[in-house]
């Protein structure tokens, strides 16, 4: 019901081309991803040219050789890294903004710490890790779905903690930050405690597994990821219009009618659910989650309406590129995408903190 | 009646903050509640708006009690202004925008652009309007504030501070501008103030709060130099001027 008559007014032109900006980036970021993926298949040990890549993406393959190299091992790596960039990336924007901190993120609630703890118990005390002779493929995870659930149970556990002190002592942004350091830092000294009782074996293969890397994960895995991926971001673009009342502060959200401790919540529970699916199917993968929202932010501002696709879009970029360059920079030897991230991802964060501070 | 509040008790822990607080604010009515710091007008706002839960007593909008309305359902009906605002990186225009939140489901439509225009427009914002807010002074960011809580469209506006950060012709600017929305389309507000002589110009009925109780309630008449030694410990001489009273200290 129209009380106060406010409409004599008309759609300002300028609002129109901000908007339009806006969209064009995330139009942009989804061309280059495409362009990305072309060339992130068509690199490697075997050269691929990209127009081949392309005509072998639309079912008109000229090469068994070719197919074969894409379909079994190239783009289902590539998918993997778009999928696991863009679920990091939104967990990590959608903790930002639930949280109302810049630092949140899987890692900062030591989410990823718990996961890597749980992979470190399956391999130590479960067994599900053992070393073959020799060579760069030494270290083999025997049974990786146990590792992997029971990181994810790990993840979820951290989780619950983080969401049974916030019951205890309020939602607020600073209570669920500290929880999440605090069990960061529980979880590491158990992952600490359990490698200093493994053996050379052991140890080898906790190590492997916390180097995230994102040709880990194949056919049912990718699916599982690219599902959770799906369905988290569509509730998080159901709630844009919530997290932009909560940017504005709790009152005024909760005076726009937002449940502000709900909205809370269930944000973080299934932030934290995505974050650790990819987690433990993947391993640690660093800084995705803490820098691409903020690379985002810069670019399409803090209305979650933009912010929320940008960062998907942002996420699957970085995290393609960043496994293309670790591909590529000490080839033959392929390097684990989230030794690449760690590097990349601090002095990015740094720089972001410096420039945003001067604005 | 728009506004009719019952027997409202409210406590923080062990502290009681609110005692047997009744009053009533019709159609086009401008009321404001007065008191020294820490009685609980801020917290008397918020149970209005159910960000707090009384204890007991009732509230009623429209002869609707709020307890029993869901969180939008109050928000379409009241607009609130808090005390401080977040500064995030969004442009004056969006963070209005916000205020259709109550009305908007998935999408903003023309409509809800519109609504936001005319307020930019009625609160003579245009220069504002494509500012990022984080780039903002305070009063700017407080007509911000007042806009987002216009454009929800509500019954009854409620104004915590209002002209805390504006300057002197800010100050008379916002006010007035509250006071014609009020006047001309059926609005009521409850606002809190320290100014009482800014609240003696803009306001048509005063609940003075003492302790947590009401002191005094009605129009200019409450305010005496006997209400205000009373309230706020202070010594005061009560003058009229065009037909208005105003306060000032010995």
């Amino acid at each position: 019901m129209i009380r106060i008559h406010l409409n004599d007014g008309e759609i300002p032109e300028n609002y129109s081309k901000y908007i339009g900006r806006k969209i064009t980036f995330i139009i942009a970021g989804i061309v280059l991803l495409f362009i990305l993926l072309i060339i992130s298949i068509s690199v490697g040990a075997v050269g691929i040219p990209p127009l081949e890549v392309a005509q072998t993406l639309l079912g008109a393959g000229v090469s068994t050789q070719w197919d074969t190299i894409i379909w079994n091992i190239r783009f289902p790596q590539a998918i993997s890294a778009i999928i696991a960039g863009a679920g990091l990336a939104v967990a990590g924007v959608a903790m930002q903004s639930i949280l109302r901190n810049p630092l949140g993120s899987p890692f900062t609630l030591g989410i990823s710490h718990a996961a890597a703890f749980g992979a470190a118990f399956a391999v130590i005390v479960l067994g599900t890790g053992t070393m073959h002779s020799s060579g760069a493929d030494a270290v083999v995870i025997d049974n990786p779905y146990i590792t992997t659930i029971i990181a994810f149970i790990f993840a979820m556990i951290a989780t619950g903690v983080i969401l049974i002190i916030s019951r205890i002592r309020g939602a607020s942004p600073e209570v669920m930050v500290l929880a999440g350091v605090a069990i960061g830092s529980l979880f590491t000294a158990g992952t600490m405690f359990l490698q200093y009782f493994a053996d050379d074996t052991q140890l080898a293969a906790v190590v492997f597994w916390s180097f995230g890397d994102v040709a880990r994960a194949h056919g049912t895995e990718l699916i599982l990821m690219g599902v959770a991926t799906i369905i988290c971001s569509i509730y998080f673009v159901m709630n844009m219009w919530n997290y932009n009342a909560i940017d504005a502060g709790d009152e005024t959200a909760k005076g726009l009618g937002v449940n502000v401790q709900r909205v809370r919540l269930v944000g973080m529970v299934i932030a934290s659910f995505l974050s650790a699916i990819i987690i433990s199917f993947l391993g640690v993968i660093g800084f995705v989650g803490l820098v691409c929202p903020h690379m985002a932010r810069r670019i399409v501002g803090d209305d979650h309406r933009f912010l929320i696709p940008a960062t998907l879009v942002f996420g699957g970029v970085l995290l393609l590129a960043s496994d293309t360059a670790a591909r590529l920079i000490l080839a033959p030897h392929i390097l684990p995408v989230a030794i690449l991230t760690a590097f990349l991802g601090a002095p990015v964060f740094i720089y972001l903190l410096i420039v945003g501070y001067r604005r | 009646m728009i506004l009719s509040i019952n027997g409202i008790e409210f406590n923080y822990r062990s502290r009681d903050v609110l005692n047997d607080i009744s009053f009533d604010v019709l159609p086009n009515e401008v009321l404001t509640i007065l008191g020294p710091n820490g009685v609980g007008k801020t917290t008397l706002l918020k149970c209005i708006n159910r960000i707090h839960h009384p204890r007991a007593g009732s509230i009623l909008i429209e002869e609707e009690d709020i307890m029993k309305m869901d969180l939008l359902e109050v928000a379409k009906r009241v607009g609130y202004v808090p005390q401080n605002c977040e500064k995030g990186r969004l442009t004056a225009y969006d963070a209005i925008l916000l205020g259709r939140r109550p009305h908007i489901t998935w999408n903003t439509s023309d409509n809800d652009l519109k609504i936001v225009n005319a307020a930019i427009k009625r609160l003579q914002m245009d220069d504002l309007s494509m500012r990022y807010i984080d780039e903002m002074s305070g009063g700017e960011l407080q007509k911000v504030s007042v806009a987002r809580a216009l454009v929800q469209e509500p019954k009854l506006m409620l104004l915590d501070e209002p002209t805390s950060s504006l300057d002197l012709k800010n100050q008379q600017e916002i006010l007035r501008i509250i006071r014609e929305v009020v006047k001309v389309h059926s609005v009521s507000a409850v606002m809190t103030m320290h100014d009482i002589n800014t609240a003696l110009r803009f306001s048509d009925k005063f609940v003075l709060l003492k302790e947590g109780k009401i002191y005094a309630a009605g129009g200019h008449e409450v305010i005496t130099p006997e209400s205000i030694r009373d309230v706020y410990g202070v010594d005061v001489h009560v003058e009229t001027f065009n037909n208005s009273p105003f306060v000032i200290p010995v």
